[in-house]
């Protein structure tokens, strides 16, 4: 199942409004997310905004459906956050990554990314999708359902940049990639 | 000579009467006489002379040399790097240390070179670049040098003590942390209302439960137990660890 991570932004806190999780598994198709709520406040509304994101994200528990409809399933459960818990900016500076992982393959949709990349047998990375394309959304809470990526299989690992960050991280070792990401083992 | 003393030195190149303006030092040490007014006129008439006579290899190691001298270390630093200047004071009144030390961080908040300045005077390194810029923007600067520079106890102490985050994310950034850990439950057990997990989760992102799993095995007394429990509800593994 594919593991994914995220850079941080620049400066002494890179990963205020931070949030990541995972459900299910085993049977049932296995959802994880990893984003940023860019609220350009404080630290502590920064975490509570983000702890908004991952608790709407957490409702409802794992999810009983395909890849595809599960993807579908997780963003619909933003629907119902209050924007004004997601700071000043009403989230829309969220950056966030949905993967959704059954026994077919997986699906991939994301908001706020300049690029995602790969990587296979602890092999450096390799650009998967670049900015623009529809599994790449604008930044902020989405008003319509972004584009999917879907395909059989899946690698081994994902990471996300987000935009504004200018860095691409083809040919970064794996080990590079995840610390750069705050990713320990 | 009378005149050098109100630190009149017109028609006097001092620097070449240093054995007399010695001499003058001396006698006047020896009846207790002030060389306020000698240290101000030589340091405006000539800081090389006064660098020559109060750091030089014959320099006079008495703390009311450096008493005096302290007062115009910013000439002698037109003549002399600070790093150096400092350190010499110190060895030639180590009984001074602390002060020589203060009076390097007022005009040098940020300068590397206080790390090794540090590490000569204080038993608990760090102790006073910290408390001496408690309230400074250049705070930030200094714990980041002291973090990197391995003066752990400081830190913690300062955390403590002031019931502030910062030591705690100085050590993060440093890469040290299990004394993050010891920084952050000092802290909070100093202050339970502290947001110690919105700060740490800031800082550490996707390797956040090590931290606060660490902060939980550093934590002592019900209180700030308690209180960390309640912020730390949504992760299992401290909650298990907080025995709740």
């Amino acid at each position: 199942m594919a593991k994914i991570a995220m850079m941080g932004r620049d400066g002494p806190f890179p990963y205020a409004g931070f949030f990541y999780g995972a459900l299910g598994g085993g049977e049932m198709t296995r959802v994880s997310w990893v984003g940023q709520v860019t609220s350009g406040s404080s630290l502590e509304l920064a975490w509570s905004a983000s702890r908004t994101v991952q608790n709407a994200l957490m409702s409802g528990g794992p999810i009983d459906a395909d890849r595809r409809r599960a993807l579908s399933i997780l963003w619909a459960r933003l629907d119902g956050i209050d924007r004004s818990a997601l700071g000043p900016n009403g989230g829309d500076g969220l950056v966030l990554c949905l993967l959704c992982h059954d026994a077919d393959g997986l699906a991939l949709s994301s908001v706020g990314l300049d690029g995602l990349y790969f990587s296979e047998f602890g092999e450096a990375l390799q650009t998967w999708v670049r900015d623009p394309h529809p599994a790449l959304g604008f930044a902020g809470l989405p008003k319509k359902r972004p584009g999917a990526l879907v395909l059989h299989g899946g690698p081994e690992w994902v990471f996300a940049v987000p935009q504004g960050r200018g860095v691409i991280l083809s040919g970064q070792s794996l080990a590079s990639a995840m610390e750069r990401c705050g990713v320990t083992q | 000579m009378n005149q050098w003393l109100t630190g009149d030195f017109s028609g006097v190149n001092p620097q070449d009467e240093l054995h007399l303006l010695r001499e003058l030092i001396v006698q006047s040490l020896d009846r207790g006489t002030s060389l306020e007014f000698f240290w101000q006129g030589l340091s405006e008439r000539d800081p090389i002379a006064m660098a020559e006579l109060a750091l030089g290899s014959d320099a006079i190691s008495d703390s009311r040399v450096v008493r005096g001298v302290l007062e115009h270390v910013r000439s002698l630093e037109t003549v002399i790097g600070p790093s150096g200047l400092f350190e010499r004071l110190v060895d030639l009144a180590p009984e001074m240390g602390e002060r020589i030390v203060k009076r390097a961080i007022s005009f040098h908040p940020d300068a590397p070179w206080l790390v090794h300045l540090s590490k000569k005077v204080e038993q608990v390194p760090g102790t006073l670049w910290l408390s001496e810029l408690e309230e400074s923007v250049g705070l930030k600067i200094a714990m980041e040098r002291c973090a990197n520079a391995g003066f752990n106890q400081a830190l913690v102490v300062f955390g403590e003590r002031t019931g502030r985050l910062e030591s705690m994310v100085a050590l993060l950034r440093a890469g040290r942390h299990e004394v993050a850990a010891l920084a952050g439950a000092r802290a909070l057990s100093a202050d339970v209302s502290l947001p110690i997990v919105p700060w740490s989760a800031a800082v550490l992102g996707p390797a956040l439960v090590p931290f606060l799993e660490a902060i939980a095995a550093q934590l002592s007394g019900e209180s700030v137990t308690r209180a960390f429990a309640l912020r730390t509800q949504e992760f299992a593994t401290v909650q298990a660890l907080l025995g709740r």
